[in-house]
């Protein structure tokens, strides 16, 4: 198209500028050499082609790496650094070494080890945890709800012994000043969360494993109850407040990550994030929580 | 080990129950000023168990071995629950 444009119109303004035949070779000349060019050029367009397929790729690419990025808001990276301090605090090396302390809990390497993939957890990496949760929500510069989280210790207690052994547990402060109350519970040889949630009035209960346990809520209701009775002098206002024990929560594929996913459960509750997780993320989470014990802070702020 | 005329003295001793997660009690008396350490280290000892698997907690809140009872302002008779190490992984 672009050639016969060129032809034409070199074929009008020669018409006008020749006046002899002698010319006519300049002209012919002229033209092919148009012609040649246009082709070049054509030839030039269909390079061009590719490169601009590219250059879409690019972009698409680009916008890929920017969700990617909002996703790993919640997936941080682990530097080469980072890596290198798991490895160290895995070992070789005593297992009754004490790695960090902090909270009153001595993290010894035999409770980092429980992190190594494929190993359960044990109360001690659940509790420090806890309190890492704990710490963050207190930083003012967030604005992350308050959250308490009661220890593994707690919901055994109370569900065997009654409230009244675990009535002095919060005598040093107000559990109705949280928005949420997360209580791990242990059951035997598994792992589940669940959380007393006051902003949305609720006691939830997630475990990875899909499973409910009624039980356990009507344990968190009456120990509210308790609760007011005690430190308030009154009956708690339970209008409005729902059993909440959602299925369609992240689950786990095997027989030994559900310690993890209760952190992740305690974890997303805190910032009130969505869970975005799955089993795929768990074998980083494993060696994110090593380095965010070791550090004694979590990595999301 | 105390003499005589301190042990007669009420309120610089406390008597301690430590309640095993078998419910099983045992008392201690000590000084209100003594590390608790060295109440965890006679209940070890007693129950035959391993160090790293009790954790010892007092309304809760886990002990350290520098904790004397006048610190977390423990009165007498007052319990010290030992727990074991919990581990979890599914089925």
């Amino acid at each position: 198209m672009i050639t016969l444009y060129l032809i034409k119109k070199e074929k009008e303004k020669t018409k006008k500028d020749v006046k002899n035949t002698g010319q006519e070779d300049q002209w012919i000349e002229n033209i092919r050499k148009k012609i040649e060019d246009s082709l070049i050029l054509n030839d030039q367009i269909k390079l061009n082609e590719p490169k601009k397929d590219y250059y879409e790729e690019l972009l698409k690419f680009g916008k890929l790496i920017e969700e990617e990025q909002k996703e790993n808001k919640n997936f941080p990276e682990l530097s080469d650094e980072a890596y290198e301090d798991i490895e160290e605090a895995i070992g070789p090396g005593s297992e009754n070494e004490v790695l960090i302390e902090e909270f009153n809990i001595p993290i010894k390497r035999h409770d980092i080890r429980t992190l190594i993939n494929g190993e359960w957890l044990n109360d001690e990496i659940i509790n420090f945890y806890g309190n890492l949760i704990m710490e963050r929500s207190k930083n003012t510069t967030n604005e992350y709800p308050p959250v308490y989280f009661f220890n593994t210790f707690f919901y055994g207690t109370l569900s065997s012994t009654g409230y009244r052994a675990v009535r002095r547990w919060t005598r040093k402060f107000d559990l109705f000043l949280y928005d949420f109350v997360i209580v791990p519970i242990h059951l035997g040889n598994h792992w589940c969360c669940s959380a007393i949630n006051f902003k949305k009035k609720r006691f939830e209960y997630y475990d990875s494993l899909h499973g409910s346990d009624r039980n356990a809520l009507y344990i968190l209701r009456n120990y509210i109850q308790e609760e007011s009775r005690d430190k308030k002098k009154c009956e708690y206002d339970f209008t409005g407040w729902e059993n909440y024990c959602p299925k369609d929560i992240p689950s786990q594929l095997n027989g030994y990550d559900c310690g993890i996913f209760t952190l992740l459960f305690a974890e997303y509750i805190s910032r009130e994030e969505e869970f975005d997780f799955d089993q795929s993320h768990i074998e980083y989470v494993r060696d994110r929580i090593i380095y965010e014990i070791l550090n004694k802070k979590l990595l999301i702020d | 080990m105390e003499n005589d005329s301190k042990r007669e003295t009420t309120s610089e001793h406390i008597n301690l129950k430590v309640i095993g997660s078998d419910k099983n009690e045992i008392a201690f008396k000590i000084k209100r000023t003594t590390p608790l350490q060295k109440l965890m280290d006679a209940y070890i000892e007693k129950m035959g168990f391993e160090r790293n698997s009790v954790r010892f907690l007092f309304d809760g809140q886990r002990l350290v071995g520098s904790n004397t009872p006048q610190d977390l302002e423990m009165e007498n008779e007052d319990i010290i629950t030992a727990a074991s190490e919990q581990i979890g992984g599914g089925f």
